[in-house]
């Protein structure tokens, strides 16, 4: 009767901390972003390339932390502000930034040459590559990682702005995609994902 | 203090307090145009449930039961289903090549899409083609003579892009029940997965405790 008491008091016990308690302690190891428990192997990203003309391989990435992200380099506000972020939660990593690679695909090629996207992407971190490809692999790409992008009609001075995703997408270690932040996620969150995904 | 810990775990993952319906992967990105001629893109859809649904335009008695199952979760989720203030949208992806915005809306008006919460969309065949086949991973086969072989399934997508479930066409319970049921599951997640009871979620998805 008394092991009985006991048992019931046990189990009582453990639903208590997992309803109250659990949650906050897994909480404090989950990603910040949204988060895939079971995760997949992260789409190949074919037929696109970095600045530098070298194929852009997600298995030769294995134990890194890869961080993709969508934009253009003349897109006036959340480009700049997105790599800035990332460039910032990168140095918060100290010495393990090494194990962090980003790429920011270009969904601009027309404008975006291979020179001007590394000159770009130098002025944030060295650890951002610049990426670029084709249309129809940029679009492939883009489709496959949930983003959408459309490019405006140029106006009188032939500028045009490109509407475009602008989330992150998180890849561990394993090449699998793992996490989906907003752009707006808390830089010290960012960098503390980072640091599990490898 | 382990050993509390330990049970806390285990009560957790075997008695599942909370169902999620899973975080299965991305949906795809896709620029569309709908009937009425506006665009329909994934970004357009982020911040509402979405659900998907994939028809030819002339898809005639094949699709009647599909489209009597939409127009059901379209009703039954109005008065079965609260998900606060998120938008319910319903989206049939035409399995065409680049249909008008006129052919759109024929193919809209014959299955009862009211082209508010219910719309169709189209948009160029190579695209179309990628989109299902690769992104909502649904079988599609355009014949050379323009007929058109699909599965008839449906995806539903929750408002930050995530394919949060996939169901097939006429399995052993009724679809529409189980389209509702998910959206209630869904709901649920989005009105109470608030502070505190956001990491309960999240544990939730880490014990893969599914509906």
């Amino acid at each position: 009767m008394r092991g009985a008491a006991l048992f019931a008091l046990a189990i009582l016990a453990g639903l208590g901390v997992a309803w109250f308690g659990l949650p906050r302690l897994l909480a404090r190891d989950a990603l910040h972003g949204t988060a895939f428990p079971d995760p997949e192997p992260a789409p190949a990203l074919d037929g696109l390339v970095t600045a530098d003309g070298a194929p852009v391989d997600l298995a030769a990435d294995r134990g890194k932390a890869v961080v993709l992200f969508f934009g253009y380099t003349s897109c006036p506000d959340v480009c700049p502000t997105s790599l800035a972020l990332l460039s910032r939660a990168i140095d918060e990593l100290g010495d393990d930034r090494e194990d962090v690679v980003v790429y920011f695909v270009s969904v601009d090629p027309d404008r975006d040459t291979p020179e001007l996207l590394a000159r770009y992407t130098s002025h944030f971190s060295d650890r951002i590559v610049g990426v670029t490809g084709s249309a129809d692999a940029i679009a492939d790409a883009a489709a496959r990682y949930g983003i959408f992008y459309e490019l405006h009609e140029p106006d009188a001075d032939g500028y045009y702005a490109v509407d475009h995703t602008a989330s992150f997408t998180g890849i561990d270690g394993k090449g699998r995609l793992r996490v989906v932040w907003p752009s707006e996620v808390d830089v010290d969150d960012l960098a503390s994902d980072l640091r599990h995904l490898r | 203090m382990g050993g509390v810990l330990l049970g806390a775990v285990l009560a957790f993952a075997v008695l599942q307090p909370i169902k999620v319906l899973p975080r299965i992967r991305l949906a795809p990105g896709y620029a569309l145009h709908d009937q009425h001629g506006d665009p329909l893109t994934s970004e357009t859809a982020r911040g509402s449930i979405t659900l998907y649904s994939f028809a030819p335009l002339d898809c005639g008695e094949r699709c009647d039961d599909v489209f009597a199952t939409l127009r059901e979760v379209r009703e039954r989720a109005r008065t079965e289903v609260d998900l606060g203030d998120v938008d319910l949208q319903l989206v049939t992806v035409a399995l065409a090549d680049d249909p008008t915005a006129e052919q759109l809306a024929a193919a809209a008006a014959a299955s009862g899409a009211d082209g508010e919460v219910w719309r169709w969309a189209g948009g160029d065949v190579d695209r179309i083609r990628t989109l299902v086949g690769a992104g909502f991973r649904r079988y599609v086969e355009f014949a050379p003579d323009g007929t058109v072989e699909f599965d008839p399934g449906f995806v539903l997508v929750d408002g930050a892009g995530v394919v949060r479930a996939e169901l097939r066409y006429q399995t052993e319970s009724p679809d529409a029940d189980r389209l509702v049921r998910r959206l209630g599951v869904l709901g649920d997640e989005l009105r109470l997965a608030h502070g505190p009871a956001a990491a309960a979620y999240e544990a939730a998805h880490l014990f893969l405790c599914y509906a």
